[in-house]
């Protein structure tokens, strides 16, 4: 484009003063320390193999009479780490439920390596997971205790209910996939031409990077180049704190710290949940028994974002015709499949809709 | 567009058409990356081979030329006390020249070359590893063609968003929408409307059966790729006994089944003890 282009003077300017502002940015951005991640003390109370499950130091200022006395146990996806449930003092799912009086255990899968190429759905939701269970369920004194699954967790989380419903009193679903052939999942469209059991045979376990790079091409020209942009611009903003910066870099750190998954696992989990949708038409076994949904009998709530990218609403949805449960309640966020645990209005909805859930069905 | 107007937004259309001029030039097939080279009719096959031939025969008479050169030159340079290496590096030169020419004229044809090489059969002692290079081969001309096919995808999806941004745009100005021309004021603000459009056109094209289909393709390209890359690498180190992933994935197999088996003893041991108890 010559400069005798109409406009281009002009566009130069733009450009120009837009590219200084960038540059303000970025300059800002060079200034920017480490954070820190995850705020809620914890105790690491028992592990196997990379598996690591925790629980958090009550909060002391809840009274004992209003505590929930049946403890919770988070299941969560294999894809990102869980801290994402505790990230900061001001986004934290699990702070909101200790400052409301109920007692929190997670589960940390760790980092596959090499040598966990072989695990199996089974080895997830018949040995690790009831592992974990069992352990606080012995630990805690009660015979059921509630079961909380995010995402993939989820969807284990359903598995582990109908293969072993009397051991837990309430299910809670955050953001769960259940029917993967919504016209809506992207993820599940662009999975069903891959050759997953070649991509399994050549990579052993799959990488995180390459998972990242997937979810990032979901929407390619927000999260490759404008999310940054808007910071950048932010940055430049005298209004802007700190904080907004903490904020970005910690989610960039939650973002792109992706487990490889262990092979086998993705190869089934992508074979029999995403490709055939076996959960749904209840066709699926693990480990030889049946997962029949209808098995779930205990209450049931099923938490889904309005706005969820990766697992749409209609594909939680569904969730209440498949399950056995009598008590089965939805509650519906108006945000995205992230949002749903760090945006300002989730720190107050979620952890009251789940506190208060609970205790109404707490033994007594 | 054609249209110019000097109410103040030029700026925006020269940037649309800068855009433009971009994806036209990331576009710009290469000559390697034409599709049609590898189909050619039986005429051009064997103008090609023909072709081929000249350039190795140019090749190879540059090359003689570099080793003649260099032997009048050693026996008048031994004379004169010239240094060895310069012997190697007379002989560098010549071969590099040699290539150099040959490269740069015959690009094409010394793929067509090695086209025509890859389909004769493999034979003799290096048989097994002349397939597993075949292999490999093919599987980076799959997989580059597929990059290439998808990557004009994606410039498709982007000068469709310009487009889209364009209409945007002249919408905006026919409604005389508040504030700024076309309701754009600064650069930041037509950024953002072109994410926008790029999202709108990505999404459509993301969730077509072709698109989902092309993308899985690559995808699985690049696992044979990777595959056959990963064979070659496994041939390397056994020769030096070295231990592969194979290897380790045998003994990770065996240790599961190994750990399966205890579990299980394990449990029957625990249910007799139980058993014996009661």
């Amino acid at each position: 484009m010559s400069e005798s282009t109409p406009g281009s003077s002009e566009l130069a300017a733009v450009t120009g003063d837009f590219m200084r502002r960038m540059s303000q940015g970025l300059a800002a951005l060079a200034n920017a320390g480490e954070v820190t991640i995850g705020c809620s003390a914890k105790d690491a109370v028992f592990s196997e193999d990379k598996v690591t499950l925790y629980r958090y130091r009550p909060s002391e200022v809840v009274a004992p009479e209003l505590r929930v006395r049946t403890p919770v146990l988070v299941c969560y996806a294999l894809v990102n780490r869980p801290y994402m449930m505790d990230l900061q003092t001001d986004r934290s799912l699990i702070r909101g439920l200790l400052q409301r009086g109920v007692d929190v255990y997670l589960i940390d899968w760790g980092y596959p390596d090499g040598a966990d190429r072989y695990l199996a759905l089974e080895d997830y939701v018949t040995r690790y997971l009831p592992h974990c269970v069992d352990f606080v369920r012995r630990t805690s004194g009660h015979e059921q205790i509630n079961l909380l699954g995010v995402c993939q967790g989820g969807t284990m989380s359903l598995c582990y209910a109908a293969l072993y419903p009397q051991r837990l009193r309430n299910l809670i679903t955050m953001v769960t996939p259940v029917d993967f052939h919504t016209p809506e999942n992207l993820l599940t469209k662009w999975s069903r031409h891959v050759d997953v059991d070649a991509l399994v045979a050549a990579t052993g376990n799959v990488s995180g990077e390459a998972l990242n790079a997937l979810f990032v091409s979901l929407m390619p020209f927000r999260l490759n180049s404008q999310k940054y942009v808007d910071l950048l611009h932010q940055l430049n903003d005298a209004k802007t704190s700190g904080a907004t910066l903490e904020n970005f870099l910690r989610m960039e750190k939650w973002i792109f710290d992706s487990p490889d998954q262990a092979g086998e696992m993705f190869r089934q989990f992508l074979t029999l949940f995403v490709k055939q949708n076996r959960l749904k038409d209840g066709t699926l076994t693990i480990g030889g028994r049946k997962v029949d949904l209808k098995q779930i009998g205990m209450p049931l709530l099923n938490i889904y974002a309005t706005q969820d990218h990766l697992v749409p609403p209609s594909s939680s949805k569904p969730l209440e015709q498949l399950t056995g449960s009598r008590d089965y309640s939805t509650h519906e966020f108006r945000g995205g499949h992230i949002g749903i645990y760090v945006s300002g209005t989730a720190q107050r909805e979620i952890p009251d809709k789940i506190a208060g859930w609970l205790r109404e069905r707490d033994q007594s | 567009m054609t249209e110019s107007t000097n109410d103040g937004s030029d700026w925006i259309q020269a940037w649309i058409e800068q855009q433009r001029e971009q994806l036209r030039r990331a576009g710009m097939p290469s000559s390697s990356a034409d599709p049609a080279t590898g189909s050619a009719s039986g005429d051009k096959v064997s103008d090609q081979v023909r072709d081929i031939g000249m350039r190795w025969l140019e090749a190879g008479q540059a090359y003689l030329q570099g080793w003649q050169q260099f032997a009048q030159r050693s026996a008048a340079g031994a004379a004169a006390g010239e240094p060895p290496l310069k012997f190697g590096e007379d002989m560098l030169n010549a071969w590099q020249g040699a290539w150099a020419g040959a490269a740069t004229a015959g690009e094409g044809a010394t793929r067509q070359f090695a086209d025509l090489i890859s389909r004769l059969p493999a034979l003799g002692l290096a048989r097994e590893q002349t397939e597993a290079w075949r292999e490999l081969m093919a599987a980076q001309a799959e997989y580059h063609q597929l990059e290439q096919e998808l990557r004009t995808v994606w410039t498709k999806v982007q000068t469709d968003a310009l487009t889209m941004l364009e209409r945007l745009i002249r919408e905006r100005k026919a409604q005389g929408t508040e504030g700024a021309v076309g309701g754009v004021g600064e650069y930041r603000e037509l950024y953002n409307l072109w994410v926008e459009c790029g999202e709108k056109v990505f999404s459509q094209v993301a969730h077509s059966e072709p698109y989902c289909k092309l993308q899985a393709q690559l995808g699985n390209a690049a696992i044979r790729l990777r595959a056959g890359q990963q064979a070659m690498l496994e041939r390397l180190l056994k020769q030096f006994d070295l231990p592969t992933r194979s290897e380790l994935n045998t003994v990770h197999k065996q240790m599961r089944e190994l750990r399966e088996r205890v579990a299980t003893l394990e449990a029957q041991l625990a249910e007799a003890r139980g058993e014996e108890r009661s």
